[in-house]
């Protein structure tokens, strides 16, 4: 289970560009390397990433096996009403890593 | 302006890197393009897209990558609809598409890529009227001395990843 | 226009050095001025220096009275040598014909050929050799700009920076927390923070053992490191605690009022605050666009003559060395092929290509040393890489004596590579 950290302004003006950093663990296995005993390690990445502000999509990626380890991203979005972000994580198992973070807009 | 279509090669200045002054974008970044951002016509970007990475990287192991167009309004009449970045000399050309809409704001990300080695980096966006801009940087992958007692960066994440399962 | 006691010390030596080399400088008369260095740091001295040793008439030009150096700073912040065994004075060089003028540069005019000193005094030059060394970007990390890099200090350019941190250390109280923030690449010494971690947890192991080192790093990897986390795990145990970049330890804003660091998901109140920011080429280059907008000075690999400006040469920190790394040492080895090129150059000849070394000892402890050593050359496409199979890295699996051997050799190295640099 991959361990996320969001970082999203509790608080902010309506109508403000807010930044929002995430950063997940994982592998990022691109398929390509082999292990100690020589036996390909095969690919494991986090290949779609989606962002939805109180329902609506915002934001989303596709992520290749270019993506270094433990992938980071800043991205932005504007502060339009109070509610929740609600982030998505899907990898090459099927798995899928959630995050919601509140935000109060004034 | 770029000719357009799956295979061509495109005639591409840029001048990111002075031993670089024209560009010959390889077959498999034009495809890889054609196929994350659409078979249409792709112009030079000139100053629409800021495309900031560091001139020289330690190793390639994470990059730290902007990819912006600082003047797109990000309105529903005129916005960015993605960001895209390809590289020449990885295993694959991929390396990711970011989607974006009005609610962004701001047309930027920031993230971190592997490099297998120097090379040069591609950035694109689409606008919401469908032109397409792309622009490239050439990196150096320094291996060397004082730089890293890792001399592949694949062989350094073998390690770590042996590292981090007690191996 | 010239300052009166440069232009009559440069005309004199330029009267006594070699005709062959400097005919053309006293043929033009009024305004030449030989060969000017900026910079008396590794590469400017050296430079200056070894232009002497060819019979080149070198005006040599620094803001400071003497030269601090980087390396082997990190044992000053440890404090097992004095500031003063860093600090070295520029009687060697005058001794030598160098004429070395003390001023700031505020400006190069390379269409005029000359550079203008705060006060307005200009000297001309027929090849100006430029080694300025870094400028920090001081916009980068939120909240840290030259006033708060007073409470919070870089120690990233060696002199009273150094100073501060090393008092801030000694007033720490035991089971305090020492935060170093190293920049991501490039940037000036790779390995720089990490001996700077090893040689403060080794004073705070012998001084105040409860205390920590806590390392906010912008990268997930860096120089030499097997090396250094075999060695701290084995001399100090968990006294280091290093975070990279993507377990959360970039540092995006400082509130140095209270000594807290923020990172991208958490925040840290220390007691000591040692922000590395990121860096870029000395902002003097931009007086004449060497730069070309980016952050160092593109340059011809072969004779570091700059690809925006004839006649300007940049070398060290500030220009890009194609895979050599910002290293003293690499600034030393590039100041020998430069002064050789433009010695060559001055005489009408073609500069030879030119082959470069760049031996990098880091000190774990004391009595602990480490290092990795490369030859470079220019390849086909004129850029400077290092060569296959030459040079090489400390074994990981080394006893003890070998470790000490390696320490014995850095210091050698200190005294022998500042010997070359001052004479």
């Amino acid at each position: 289970m991959a361990e996320v950290r969001v970082a999203v302004p509790p608080t902010a003006r309506k109508g403000e560009v807010i930044e929002i950093k995430t950063l997940v663990s994982h592998p990022m296995d691109n398929g390509f390397l082999l292990d100690y005993g020589g036996r390909m390690i095969p690919r494991w990445i986090i290949n779609r990433f989606e962002v939805e502000y109180n329902g609506e999509m915002v934001f989303s990626a596709d992520w290749h096996v270019s993506i270094s380890t433990n992938p980071y991203l800043i991205f932005y979005t504007v502060a339009t009403e109070t509610g929740q972000l609600d982030f998505k994580w899907y990898d090459d198992n099927g798995e899928i890593y959630t995050h919601t973070a509140e935000i109060t807009v004034t | 302006m770029l000719a357009g279509g799956a295979g061509s090669l495109a005639l591409y200045t840029v001048t990111a890197h002075p031993a670089h002054a024209e560009l010959l974008i390889p077959d498999v970044v034009f495809k890889a393009m054609v196929d994350r951002m659409g078979d249409r016509t792709f112009s030079e970007s000139g100053d629409n897209i800021a495309f900031t990475l560091p001139t020289h990287a330690e190793t390639g192991l994470s990059v730290p990558a902007t990819v912006s167009v600082p003047n797109s309004p990000m309105t529903q009449a005129d916005h960015i609809t993605s960001l895209h970045m390809f590289t020449e000399l990885n295993p694959q050309p991929y390396v990711a598409d970011y989607y974006l809409t009005p609610r962004c704001g701001k047309a930027e990300i920031t993230t971190r890529i592997r490099l297998a080695r120097s090379q040069f980096v591609y950035a694109g966006a689409i606008r919401s009227d469908g032109t397409a801009w792309i622009t490239a940087f050439y990196i150096t992958v320094n291996l060397g001395a004082c730089a890293a007692d890792i001399f592949l960066p694949d062989a350094a994440e073998a390690v770590r990843r042996r590292q981090l399962e007690g191996g | 226009m010239t300052q009166k006691s440069t232009r009559r010390d440069v005309l004199k030596l330029a009267g006594a050095a070699t005709a062959a080399t400097v005919a053309p400088t006293i043929a033009t008369a009024q305004s030449a001025g030989g060969v000017v260095v900026i910079g008396a740091g590794f590469g400017g001295a050296t430079a200056a220096r070894y232009l002497r040793r060819a019979g080149v008439s070198v005006t040599l030009v620094e803001q400071n009275s003497s030269f601090s150096t980087c390396p082997f700073s990190n044992t000053v912040l440890g404090g097992i040598n004095n500031f003063s065994s860093i600090t070295h004075g520029f009687g060697g060089l005058r001794r030598e014909g160098v004429n070395v003028v003390r001023g700031r540069v505020n400006a190069v005019d390379p269409d005029a050929k000359s550079i203008t000193l705060d006060g307005g005094d200009t000297i001309a030059y027929d090849r100006l050799i430029m080694s300025p060394g870094i400028d920090f970007k001081w916009d980068a990390i939120e909240g840290y700009d030259e006033a708060a890099a007073e409470l919070m200090p870089h120690a990233w350019k060696a002199g009273s920076q150094t100073n501060i941190l090393r008092r801030q250390l000694e007033a720490m109280p035991d089971g305090g927390v020492v935060a170093i923030a190293p920049p991501g690449n490039p940037f000036r010494c790779p390995p720089g923070p990490y001996e700077r971690a090893s040689l403060i947890a080794h004073y705070l192991k012998t001084e105040k053992p409860r205390s920590k080192v806590l390392i906010l790093d912008a990268k997930d990897s860096f120089s030499k490191q097997g090396l250094f986390q075999a060695g701290w795990a084995e001399l100090y145990g968990d006294l280091i605690e290093w975070v990279p970049f993507s377990e959360g330890g970039n540092v995006a804003r400082v509130d140095p009022a209270t000594n807290t660091i923020f990172t991208d998901f958490d925040e840290h109140k220390v007691d000591v605050a040692n922000i590395i920011p990121p860096q870029r080429s000395n902002r003097l280059v931009d007086t004449a666009g060497l730069a070309d907008g980016g952050d160092w000075c593109p340059i011809n690999q072969t004779t570091f003559e700059s690809t925006i400006h004839a006649n300007i040469h940049v070398l060290g920190d500030a220009s890009i060395a194609g895979r050599m790394p910002k290293s003293g040492f690499s600034a030393n080895s590039q100041a020998k092929v430069c002064a050789a090129a433009v010695a060559a150059l001055l005489a009408g000849n073609d500069p030879a290509s030119p082959s470069f070394i760049n031996t990098c000892y880091s000190l774990v402890a004391p009595d602990y040393g480490i290092s990795v050593a490369a030859i470079y050359r220019i390849i086909e496409d004129g850029t400077i890489a290092p060569v296959a199979g030459a040079g090489g890295v400390s074994p990981s699996d080394a006893p003890a004596s070998t470790r000490a051997l390696e320490a014995d050799y850095a210091r050698g190295w200190y005294a022998s590579i500042t010997a070359d640099m001052f004479g």
